[in-house]
């Protein structure tokens, strides 16, 4: 289903957008859990099976582009919402974006202070973790202890940036390119493209490396 | 933080969506199943985590899917045109009424509530500078 496309109404029921029928999908949750019939936990637990499925694979390609592309490049750093749409990605409507690029000196990390704002329509749906309160605080006071966690070891002499996603203006990462992949095709460096990378946890490196 | 699912887990997730009503119905990306929506596999995971937790047979939950499907294709003329996850969310609903773990009245006023409450109040203005900085050294 499209993300403009609205689900028919059903007789007998009142359900029929996206926004109702989220709203009952939580007002579920949230009753089963105070219940104690269910923990949260165990219901992140079951959705990280599969929300690496819905993945970060447009946002790998848009990436894979800008390193190939100095042009692509240039306009996704100065406008990436309008630069999305020239590729055919978006739906945010009135929502802007805005790509940081990474380079030696300079590291970027993206993080939603108050809720889970995120471009999803070029990331896809975001990670649990990325929801945590632990994150969401941890983020902008410790970032270096965690990208840590997530493995990402960076030079002491790097400045760390961390940018508050918002409603209305939602952050993503541009990596730096790995060494070593050059005359590398678009849909080989897009494979390279992780998730983590894209948020700013993670950096891109080549396979074997 | 950072933890990712354990391996044994997929293939027995896999397993409980192979035998759904309209398999074939599920929205899928490359082959794996694919959500459009956070709602979408919310529901899903909920589900899944319920009968692993609360140990219902899982053919309870697809008798369900099966008469929610079928309640909207006796009330609409347009067979194709339903949601998996529409019907997924209504069975699931169906299901938790009848094991009494909740009532449609409280169900449909929780609803309400959640949707009576403006999205995001406080993050809907942009943030253009960073939050913090941690210089090189």
């Amino acid at each position: 289903m499209s993300v403009d496309q609205k689900i028919q109404p059903v007789e007998g029921l009142s359900m029929h957008s996206d926004a109702e029928l989220a709203a009952r999908a939580k007002a579920m949750e949230a009753i089963l859990v105070e219940k104690g019939l269910i923990g949260s936990d165990a219901i992140d637990y079951m959705s990280s099976v599969y929300e690496n499925e819905v993945g970060p694979q447009i946002g790998a390609s848009i990436v894979a582009k800008a390193w190939t592309d100095p042009e692509f490049k240039e306009r996704l750093l100065a406008d990436a919402t309008k630069a999305c749409q020239e590729l055919g990605f978006g739906g945010m409507q009135g929502e802007e974006m805005t790509v940081l690029e990474n380079t030696p000196d300079v590291h970027h990390l993206v993080v939603c202070t108050l809720c889970s704002c995120y471009p999803w329509p070029v990331l896809g749906l975001p990670p649990n973790w990325y929801k945590y309160p632990a994150y969401r605080s941890r983020a902008v006071r410790d970032p270096r202890g965690v990208m840590e966690e997530f493995g990402l070891d960076l030079p002491d002499s790097v400045e760390v940036r961390v940018w508050d996603s918002s409603a209305e203006l939602r952050y993503w990462v541009l990596p730096m390119r790995p060494a070593g992949t050059d005359g590398w095709t678009e849909e080989q460096l897009a494979e390279l493209v992780t998730r983590d990378a894209l948020i700013g946890v993670g950096d891109v490196t080549r396979p074997g490396v | 933080m950072n933890e990712r699912p354990a391996p044994e887990t997929k293939p027995r997730v896999d397993s409980l969506v192979d035998v759904l009503p309209f398999s074939d119905r599920i929205p899928r990306h490359d082959g794996e199943m694919a959500f459009d929506q956070a709602w979408e596999i919310r529901a899903f995971a909920m589900t899944v985590a319920l009968h692993e937790e609360l140990g219902f047979p899982w053919e309870e939950f697809q008798s369900e899917l099966i008469a929610a499907i079928q309640r909207w294709e006796a009330a609409q003329t347009d067979l194709a045109g339903w949601s998996y996850y529409e019907r997924w969310l209504a069975a699931l609903g169906e299901l938790a009424q009848g094991k009494g773990w909740l009532t449609g009245a409280e169900l449909d006023s929780r609803t309400q509530e959640i949707l009576d409450q403006p999205p995001t109040t406080d993050h809907h203005h942009a943030v253009r500078e960073p939050v913090a900085v941690v210089p090189g050294a």
